[in-house]
């Protein structure tokens, strides 16, 4: 049995059964009924960066994006007070970047229920399903590093990425998710436009490892909640990924990891060939 | 030869898990780094990181052939990096994050040619990456102060 197989079996049992106090509860109402648009008011078609070492001379970035990596959003604040107030001068790039992962990782512990450091603990690096090429769930989707394309249609958008990363089919015709949803790895996503902001919800997802560097993962009772907020110049979006996860979680986290349009950028597809790690 | 080093680039280990693609600390020891020197023998371009095979003599004299393990090949093929970067014979020294198991392996940080030149293209591009943050730092600053 895998360490992902196990996790599962704990998560689900441990929390959707028994119920036990360490899980903490969310009576967060699926925000469906916020839903003000489902027509396109801005274009999100095309190839989106993040600040990849190969995007970082681009110009829509600005300097708190260019070191924006897998923050918390509390971290993202943190981050704003280390580039603007000149006490923190002292600190080279390298000692911001570790004060951030540091912070991000304080605020992570915090906001884990007894389960989800339990699950966290018991879970070996080595074991991520990635080193043996195995594709991500939705959640680590969202949260990856590599370029995204959004293909907008009339009824849906297509979110397609690289690596191991699964192609995304958000619907944008107004429907809800289904009453009795079977749960995959890629989970039903529905979206819909408040402004200029894309917000996309996600639910119905297997357990599984949301997150390898931030060592996070989500039960079968998670639901996502993604923003896309772009710029007014069309250059840049603000990305927040809020993870709502009563077996996991005290309260929802929420991720920021900002983006640049990068048209020139094609997506590469080339398959995983070779198992990280061994020789 | 392969030797125990202390870069003080990397003395702040921990923030490789920042813009890493997938986290080394599955394989490699982050915390520690040791430095290999050698001949490439191979060079694989492939996905999810690139490496390159190296052979080395180790300090009884006997050949030793490492697997060097960098960043995405994806990330790398955009900075312009091909297939041919490194070539069977081309001399090179690497420092880097030595295996978990033991095994011959390193994810690899700075990897520089005989002359010296320092190629880069370790996991999430640090090396280079700091490079540029600093000088934007310094910039940020200047202005912010006007």
């Amino acid at each position: 049995m895998t360490i992902s197989r196990g996790f599962e079996l704990v998560a689900t049992v441990v929390c959707s059964i028994l119920v036990l106090p360490s899980c903490s509860t969310d009576d967060t109402p699926l925000v469906t009924s916020n839903i003000e648009s489902t027509v396109a008011p801005i274009d999100l078609s095309g190839v989106w960066s993040t600040n990849s070492f190969d995007t970082l001379d681009n110009p829509a970035w600005d300097i708190v994006g260019q070191f924006s990596a897998r923050l918390t959003s509390e971290t993202y604040d943190y981050l704003q007070t280390l580039l603007y107030d000149p006490a923190n001068d002292h600190l080279s790039a390298a000692e911001i970047i570790e004060a951030l992962e540091d912070h991000t990782f304080a605020v992570i512990d915090d906001r884990l229920t007894e389960v989800g450091h339990s699950i966290g603990d018991a879970f070996d690096l080595a074991d991520d399903p990635a080193i043996q090429c195995e594709n991500f769930g939705v959640f680590r989707t969202v949260l990856h590093s590599d370029p995204i394309e959004f293909e907008v249609l009339s009824d849906r958008l297509i979110i397609r990425g690289e690596d191991l990363t699964i192609n995304r089919t958000i619907y944008m015709d107004g429907r809800s998710h289904p009453q009795e949803g079977i749960k995959t790895s890629g989970g039903h996503s529905i979206g819909w436009y408040e402004g200029s902001t894309l917000v996309i919800e996600t639910v119905d997802v297997t357990p599984n490892l949301a997150d390898d560097t931030l060592a996070i993962h989500n039960s079968d009772q998670a639901r996502g909640v993604e923003r896309y907020t772009i710029s007014e110049d069309g250059m840049s979006m603000d990305v927040e990924f809020t993870i709502h996860d009563p077996v996991m979680l005290i309260e929802p986290l929420t991720i920021r990891r900002p983006r640049v349009f990068t048209p020139d950028v094609e997506l590469d597809r080339r398959p995983c060939e070779a198992i990280s790690g061994q020789f | 030869m392969k030797k125990i080093v202390f870069v003080s680039l990397f003395l702040a280990f921990g923030i490789q898990v920042a813009f890493a693609h997938h986290n080394f600390a599955a394989h490699y020891r982050t915390e520690e780094m040791v430095e290999i020197s050698g001949v490439v023998t191979e060079f694989r371009f492939v996905n999810p990181h690139a490496r390159v095979y190296v052979e080395t003599t180790n300090a009884e004299g006997n050949t030793e052939v490492w697997m060097v393990e960098g960043d995405a090949s994806v990330a790398l093929r955009r900075s312009g990096w091909t297939e041919n970067q490194l070539k069977p014979g081309d001399l090179v020294e690497i420092t880097g994050n030595p295996s978990r198991s033991g095994a011959n392996m390193l994810g690899w940080k700075t990897l520089n040619l005989a002359d010296g030149t320092s190629i880069g293209g370790g996991s999430g591009r640090l090396e280079e990456r700091l490079r540029i943050l600093d000088a934007t730092l310094a910039t940020f600053r200047e202005q912010r102060d006007q």
